[in-house]
């Protein structure tokens, strides 16, 4: 005899349940129970996280040890003081309580649920409701129609109290039971897997009630009792009472209904009586002769037979038909696309236009796709231009209907930021304490609070306090908070979507999202479609517009020249600034070194600039032997074939799935497992395991262990950084397009780049400052030639120039803009006209006259100010409207004195966040002795050497043990500058907040790669004071993407004079 | 050194009554300022520069660093302070037209506006058109401007010194008798009541200073159960500490101050309960006056699980009733320092030895599991979690016993009523 | 046979009483629960056991009770008489360790009708003083009938106006008349 545990709250009961759904599971596996329901309040969020969980013990454990999943969730009704506990007996039954959920949440803001008795009564049927009353007196009222509604399903529950009462409690509970004909059952009501989570437990009980712990008092759990327990304990318990024990198996075995019974039916969207088999092999053979007009090879054809049988056999047809549907309607309405994903570059997306990357182009195994054994479907993502992506949402909308399409939840965990800020709160950390501790997190972060820096903050560890407060951070990081709505992973059901899972509102207004995430949906075998939006497809999108528009080129991503040698040129001297996915800082200095020639060099820079590889060592191995410094050879013949393309050094996912297979013996099933593990799993901690199959499946191969040690590294490097090679072509098709853009039309390309913002890694001032370097003359706004957009204007020369426009204007709205174009006429002649004409209130005046766009009038930016700061009524007055030179009341004339250089360049950066006159440095650099200016790094001798410049970027890779990059932009270009740990550490707040840096150190030159290894750094950024204006502040603002530094740390340094200015500057003499 | 705003008025204040010694108009500026309105008491210390040198001598010997501006009026002062040289500058308008904009007090918004049109000193403001200045910055700029040329004239707000209680009475033969000494202080409780009545102020503490002919002082002090301004409430309860006074030689004066007062707001003529509450009052009163004030507690409920923590006791006298007593589980109405007894095992034991007495075990009620607050560092509760059990014992007594599984042990921790 | 009807109680007012046994702390609640508006608890400070409140409740509000800390039994005396006098706290309780001598008995009584209130002075066994109205010894007895019983001995050893007699009771906090809370009882096992 055994116990079934019916009642447990997980952490997906946000702030409540203390446990993640998968330690519940092992618990209860540990504990030998036959059953445990996971009953989140008045939600299913948390039960595809157990039953994954199950999945992955399910390798090591024989099934029938292990316990049962019962799918179910706590009820918790606005008008009954009875919880009830349901649980479905079958898929019908299932379908039912989705809806149930789904009326409830419908009918309540985000994160809701709102049900009344009645709608319990009327969704009901076949499941199995067990009550928790939480007042025994009152109970009967609302027990007894229930009761009555359904007979035979409906039970009392009896749950332990820990309180002294417990024998006295269950001699009532079972006397209610019997006045109430509902049997009692023992149930546990379980909030957490173990009792070490009391204090969690208790934690999260003030975040729900925003308080501090101090404010706890009766609110905090007596004791840890509210833990799983197993068959012996419960048995103790209800030593009077063992019927209560033996119906909780009753009742397991009545709830026969499982997850894996979801049998998922795609839509089957048929066209004229045509079977989505037959249309989708019509549609293959059609795209054979437009991909390959001069006829397919014997291979491709080959290919496309095996994966069509695949499909047929798998039965996915409808999956490829609906993401051809949905790329087809994009391109319909001009919206440029691209596929990536497993499923992405096989030959029938590349024949169904989903995708432009050749399949022969990379080393794609066709059964990858679609692995027959995962029972998992095929994944295609598909990326939209990111200002365009909400019209293919609405037509899936509209296409499929609400009722059978929606979007996948986002888990929001906690990470270190959030749970230092939320967990320091509870335990009375000071704001200042909280704010310190995570103002020392660069980026995302999971780890924690560091201990060194809590030292470095001058804490005291061993203070019992600050030590239970770093400790439950780091419990909590990974704990759900709420679920927010995916970017784009749409699912799209035959049937009503709402019998599947429940649906509840987003934040966004008309959107509704499934309380599931991706990974639930992947781990039932539901197809989803991801939507996603890519900023570069829109850049790329408008290139091609405005090639069509200036040199009357159609181009599209197809159709762009393959193999160019002078954009492979560009590449190799790492002139990248703006190229997609090639333009980071990391990316940039490893082009040089990689020389990419061909496509699929490309792939491989893609790939091997990620976390992943980087982590797993597999950088300089693969550079090594591409220089011939190293020589190419396998630890066996058989590696040869896996390795053979990247030089015998694993770069991507697959690879390091057949090295498991062929290198250690796995089975296919096996090694998926072991990637699943790695991915999703790593809480339950059964990596170990895989990692001696692993080590000594190698060994037996007669592997070194060195080798395999090293091989099991860079597995789990994969497993959350690394890219499967599809992906990285896909995203290497979209660089060499942008490459082949810049490369060939660079003004063209810097304009559409500039259009697309806000994107990629560069902020505007960078885009323009490359465009510049490369020859092209970039225009500033004016008010009679700007449009909203950034255009380009044919010069006399027969090139063209970029004309910037109001968009880079700070504040500006894209209406002001059009009504300026629009009553532009010939041309305004004073900023009066503007104001009458276009109808701009007189705020919109001043942003033009502070981003210069009257000079075109001859009227200087001071003098425009001025001008302009004299209109003050928000409308022209009608009286005026015919003055066509504008001129209204006579006022003395005022001489106010010219604006000099420094002056002008911080109006730019106030207004446009760029200039065009001279960079800062440019006007510092006499004033500051003994620098270097970046184009002279190249030339001077090695050794000590200064520069200085403005900040771009700050990034500390996780990878890189506590190294910090800064990139420092001079008027000569950007350096870039290595900080190591230990000089962080003595200049760390010049380093997080300092604005222009200088600093001193040592060259390292690596053919054009140059980099300054900083000795002592000191903060310039009080000499942009020297400029001479008042808001010098505007300049060397990075943005998040380039620089990782914890936010709202920019104290901008005080100038000594402005610290004089306090009166008080201590309190000493008290 | 975090901020600390609070102690910088203080501080302000203080500085405020020790600038008065050189002009009776001192007002504060802003947190962190003074203005002295020194017109007509310049020469006291000879001139302007003289008055300002000994002002910077005094503060620098207090170790005070302080800036001072010198003006012809509160907006050039301020400019000067701010922004200018300490000394007494000798050609006015010069010195301020080479201040920035900001010397003008005005906001940041204007100040940086200013500064973008070129327009960075005193200097230049004067010399340009006022109409196209006004048009765009408003009329609070040429204000501030005109009251920095002195054009425009601006008060200075003297402090008011806070309300002071005290009364005193001399007599012309010292005097022994407590008797006489009662006599006295009523005259004086009357004349003090007058005033905190008159502000609607009640006092909270008294303090009774009592001179001897030989220049020795008592002091009795009063602590009130609440605020009163009852003069024939608050006498008898001096009568106690009276008592305990040495008049030595005789007392020839008196003093009597009340030290800390409380907003007394005009009470409901109520005389059936409120007589009743008031003779309580002054029963707390004249207990406290034995026992210490803080000695007369009431129960508040507080939320603990723990049961010690699960009430406090509070001053009577400066706290309210709180009914809101809510508890699931019976708890005894004695708690011990837990009194270790001998048992085995997680169960009660059937015979213990407790204050040398044998008792049998006659039913126990458990067990209560009660986990320490793991928040707070408590000594008692060092020993871990606790299972409560109430035990009625065969001999009558019933005890509440707890066993600590996590160091195994049991103890007796309290007795039920 | 019908028990005895309880005579004595409620302890008489103007008048001073006293109670031992194992008992006298509930003597001391019940006394408290029998229309008293507030209570005066006298207790010496250094003692180590504390007055748990949460134990009144099922007698009477704790909230009404004040407690005052002495230092010494002659302090807790003075602060008695003190309160007893006043007759603003209709029921003063001390917790005595000692006996006290006849004149400060008498002037316990003298302030108690002065004030028209209750003294009640919990003693130690056999330190009585012959100026008590009233003396109690209250113990508790073991009830095999019921789980969390309230049965107990009094037995009145002292009555200046009239005869001793003992009694069973039972308190039940259920019943809503006070009156009725206390339950006199037949003795157990007849």
């Amino acid at each position: 005899m055994t116990y079934a545990e019916l009642c447990t709250t997980s952490n997906f009961t946000f702030l409540c349940g203390a446990s993640h759904p998968e330690e519940l599971v092992m618990r209860a596996a540990d504990l030998g129970l036959a059953a445990i329901a996971i009953t989140d309040r008045n939600s299913l969020a948390g039960v595809v996280r157990a039953y994954s969980a199950l999945k992955v013990l399910k390798d090591d454990i024989p099934a029938e040890k292990l316990p049962k999943l019962i799918v179910g969730c706590r009820i918790v009704l606005r008008n009954s003081s009875v919880d009830w506990v349901a649980l479905p007996t079958d898929r019908a039954a299932y379908q039912r309580l989705t809806r149930l959920l789904t009326c409830g949440k419908r009918r309540a803001s985000k994160g809701e649920c709102h049900l009344d008795l009645n709608d319990l009564m009327d969704h009901a049927k076949g499941t199995i409701l067990i009550a928790i009353p939480s007042d025994l007196d009152t109970a009967q009222r609302d027990i007894h129609p229930v009761q009555r509604r359904f007979p035979g399903h409906v039970f009392m529950g009896a749950a332990p109290q820990y309180d002294g009462s417990d024998q006295a409690y269950f001699t009532a509970c079972a006397d209610l039971a019997l006045r109430c004909s509902t049997p009692m059952v023992a149930v546990g009501d379980v909030l957490m897997h173990h009792s070490k989570r009391k204090q969690l437990a208790d934690v999260l009980t003030c975040m729900r009630h925003h308080i501090t712990i101090d404010q706890i008092g009766t609110r905090a759990l007596p004791n840890a009792e509210r833990r799983l327990k197993g068959h012996v304990d419960m048995a103790r318990l209800f030593r009077h009472h063992p019927a209560a024990i033996r119906r909780t198996m009753e009742i397991a075995v009545r709830c026969s209904f499982e997850l894996s019974e979801l049998s998922y039916e795609y839509p089957d969207e048929i066209a004229d009586g045509e079977s989505p088999m037959a249309r989708l092999e019509r549609l293959a053979r059609e795209g054979l002769k437009r991909r390959y007009p001069d006829g397919a090879s014997v291979k491709v054809k080959a290919l496309l037979e095996k994966e069509l049988k695949l499909v047929a056999k798998l039965d996915f047809p409808a999956y490829f038909l609906t993401v051809h549907d949905i790329v087809q309607y994009a391109r319909s309405q001009g919206i440029l696309c691209q596929g990536r994903g497993s499923a992405a570059n096989s030959i029938i997306c590349y024949l169904l236009g989903i995708t432009d990357v050749r399949p022969e182009t990379i080393a794609m195994v066709v059964e990858r796709f679609v692995s027959e054994h995962r029972g998992e479907p095929p994944d295609i993502d598909v990326d939209f231009e990111h200002e365009r992506r909400e019209e293919v949402i609405q037509w899936i909308y509209h296409r499929y209907g609400r009722h059978r399409a929606g979007l996948c939840a986002t888990v929001i965990h906690f990470r270190s930021r959030a749970a230092i800020k939320e967990v320091g709160k509870v335990m009375g950390l000071s704001q200042d304490v909280t704010a310190r501790l995570s103002g020392q997190i660069w980026g995302m972060s999971d780890g924690g609070a560091d201990p060194e820096h809590i030292r470095e903050l001058g804490l005291d560890m061993n203070d019992r306090r600050l030590a239970q407060t770093i400790r439950l951070i780091g419990e909590i990081i990974g704990f759900p908070r709420h679920l927010s709505q995916h970017v784009g992973g749409f699912i799209i059901t035959k049937g009503r979507l709402d019998e599947l899972c429940p649906i509840e509102n987003a934040a966004m207004d008309d959107r509704t999202l499934i309380e599931w995430d991706k990974d639930d949906i992947a781990a039932l075998g539901i197809l989803k479609v991801d939507v996603l939006s890519l900023g570069m497809l829109t850049c790329i999108r408008k290139s091609f517009d405005l090639l069509t528009q200036h040199e009357h080129l159609n181009l599209s991503i197809a159709t762009v020249p393959q193999a160019d040698t002078k954009t492979y040129d560009m590449l190799c001297v790492a002139d990248a600034v703006g190229v997609f996915q090639v333009e980071s800082r990391a990316q940039m200095n490893f082009l040089p070194r990689m020389q990419p020639r061909e496509f699929y060099d490309l792939v491989i820079e893609v790939a091997i600039v990620r976390p992943g590889p980087i982590q797993g060592g597999m950088v300089h191995p693969y550079i090594n032997r591409r220089q011939g410094r190293e020589n190419v050879n396998f630890p066996s013949e058989e590696l040869r074939g896996v390795l053979g393309k990247t030089l015998g050094v694993p770069l991507f996912q697959e690879q390091a799935m057949q090295i498991a297979v062929v290198g250690a013996g796995f089975t296919p099933e096996e090694a998926d497992k072991l990637r699943r593990s790695l991915a999703t799993f790593r809480k339950m901690g059964t990596i170990g395991t895989f990692r001696d199959r692993f080590i000594n499946g190698m060994l037996e191969r007669d592997y070194d262990l060195d080798f395999a040690n090293q091989c099991f590294s860079q597995i789990e490097g994969f497993g959350e950084y690394g890219f499967p090679e599809s992906h990285a072509a896909a995203f290497a098709m979209l660089a060499y397009v942008s490459a082949w853009l810049k490369c060939h039309h660079p003004a063209i390309f810097a304009c559409a780049l500039l259009n697309s913002q806000p994107m990629g890694f560069y902020a505007p001032a960078q885009i323009v400052r490359d465009a510049r370097e490369h020859q092209i003359e970039v225009r500033p706004v004016c008010v009679n030639a700007s449009k909203w957009d950034n255009h380009l204007e044919r010069r006399t020369d027969g090139a063209l120039a970029i004309r910037l426009g109001f968009r880079q204007i700070k504040g500006f709205r894209e209406e002001d803009a059009n009504w300026i174009v629009a009553a532009r006429r010939n041309g305004y002649q004073d900023p009066e006209t503007v104001w009458l004409r276009a109808g701009v209130a007189p705020a919109v005046l001043e942003r033009l006259a502070e981003a210069d766009a009257f000079i075109s009038m001859g009227i200087t930016r001071r003098d425009a100010l001025w001008q302009v700061k004299a209109i003050r009524s928000q409308t022209p007055l009608p009286l005026f409207n015919d003055l066509v030179d504008g001129e209204s009341i006579h006022e003395p004339e005022v001489t106010l004195p010219a604006m000099h250089l420094g002056e002008e360049v911080v109006e730019d950066y106030l207004s446009t966040r760029l200039t065009l006159r001279a960079h800062p440095m440019e006007l510092l650099r006499p004033t500051i002795p003994g620098l270097t200016p970046h184009d002279q790094l190249q030339h001077v001798p090695l050794g000590r050497t200064s520069v200085c410049g403005l900040v771009i970027t700050r990034q500390r890779p996780g990878t890189a043990s506590g190294v910090i990059f800064l990139t420092l932009e001079d008027e000569t270009g950007v350096s870039n500058i290595v900080v190591w740990a230990e000089i962080y550490k003595k200049f760390r707040r010049i380093v997080m907040s300092g604005r222009l840096l200088h600093v001193n150190g040592y060259l390292q030159r690596e053919g054009i790669v140059v980099h300054l290894i900083a000795q002592s750094i000191e903060d310039m950024s009080h000499r942009l004071t020297d400029l001479g204006h008042p808001m010098e502040e505007v300049i060397g603002i990075t943005r998040p993407g380039t620089d990782d530094v914890p936010r709202g740390q920019h104290t901008s340094a005080r100038h000594p004079r402005e610290q004089a200015k306090r009166l008080f500057p201590s309190r000493d003499f008290h | 050194m975090p901020a600390n705003p609070k102690a910088d008025q203080g501080f302000l204040l203080a500085l405020r009554r020790w600038a008065t010694r050189y002009c009776p108009w001192v007002g504060l500026e802003g947190a962190d300022g003074l203005t002295l309105d020194i017109t007509g008491s310049a020469h006291l210390f000879g001139d302007e520069t003289a008055m300002l040198a000994d002002m910077h001598h005094r503060l620098k010997r207090a170790g005070i660093a302080v800036r001072i501006g010198l003006g012809i009026s509160r907006g050039s002062a301020w400019a000067l302070a701010h922004y200018g040289t300490t000394s007494a500058p000798n050609d006015m308008q010069t010195a301020l037209a080479a201040l920035p904009v900001a010397a003008l007090r005005i906001e940041r918004k204007t100040d940086v506006a200013l500064q973008r049109l070129g327009l960075r000193t005193i200097g230049d403001l004067t010399a340009t058109e006022r109409a196209p200045l006004a048009r765009r910055f408003g009329p609070e700029l040429l204000l501030r401007l005109d009251q920095a040329t002195g054009v425009q004239s601006e008060d200075i707000n003297p402090l008011k010194a806070p309300p002071h209680y005290a009364v005193r009475m001399s007599f012309p033969e010292p005097i022994g008798l407590c008797a006489d000494v009662m006599a006295g202080v009523e005259r004086l409780l009357v004349k003090l009541c007058e005033q905190l009545a008159l502000d609607g102020v009640g006092a909270r503490t008294l303090l009774l200073s009592l001179r001897r002919v030989d220049r020795d002082t008592q002091e009795v002090e009063l602590r009130l159960a609440r605020a009163l301004h009852d003069a024939h409430r608050i006498l008898p309860l001096f009568q106690r500490g009276i008592d305990t006074v040495d008049a030595g030689f005789g007392i020839d004066q008196l003093r009597l101050m009340a030290i800390q007062v409380e907003k007394q707001p005009v009470q409901q003529i109520n005389h059936v309960s409120s007589g009743s509450k008031d003779q309580f009052d002054d029963l707390l009163t004249r207990l406290g006056a034995r026992i210490g004030l803080e000695n007369i507690q009431r129960f508040l409920p507080a939320d603990s699980h723990i049961p010690e923590r699960s009430f406090i006791r509070a001053p009577a006298a400066f706290s309210s009733p709180n009914d809101a007593w809510t508890h699931a589980q019976p708890r005894p109405i004695r708690l011990f320092p837990p009194e270790p007894i001998t048992g085995d095992g997680s169960q009660p034991p059937p015979r213990f030895r407790w204050r040398r007495m044998t008792l049998t075990t006659g039913r126990a009620t458990g067990p209560e599991r009660i986990a320490p607050e793991w928040w707070m560092a408590d000594e008692n509760w060092r020993s871990g979690l606790r299972d409560y059990w109430r035990v009625e014992t065969q001999q009558g007594r019933r005890l509440w016993l707890f066993y600590t599984p996590q160091n195994p042990g049991w103890f007796v921790h309290g007795e039920f009523a | 046979m019908q028990p005895k009807p309880l005579i004595c109680f409620p302890l008489a007012t103007s008048r001073v009483h006293e109670a031992c046994g194992a008992n006298a702390f509930k003597f001391a609640a019940i006394s408290g629960a029998q229309n008293h508006t507030r209570v005066l608890w006298v207790r010496q400070a250094w003692q180590s056991d504390i007055l748990h409140p949460i134990g009144l409740l099922p007698y009477y509000d704790p909230s009404k009770t004040l407690l005052a800390q002495v230092k010494n039994q002659v302090e807790g005396l003075t602060v008695m008489e003190e309160a007893l006098r006043d007759g603003s706290v209709s029921l003063v309780i001390i917790e005595l360790d000692q006996p006290i001598n006849l004149t400060v008995g008498r002037r316990l009584q003298l302030a108690a009708k002065t004030g028209k209130t209750t003294g009640l002075c919990i003693i130690p066994e056999g330190m009585g003083s012959n100026a008590a109205e009233t003396r109690w010894q209250c113990d508790p007895m073991f009830d095999p009938e019921r789980a969390d019983s309230t049965l107990m001995c009094w037995r009145l050893i002292k009555n200046k106006s009239g005869t001793l007699c003992d009694w069973y009771v039972r308190w039940d906090a259920t019943k809503s008349n006070p009156a009725d809370r206390i339950v006199v009882v037949s003795p157990p096992g007849e």
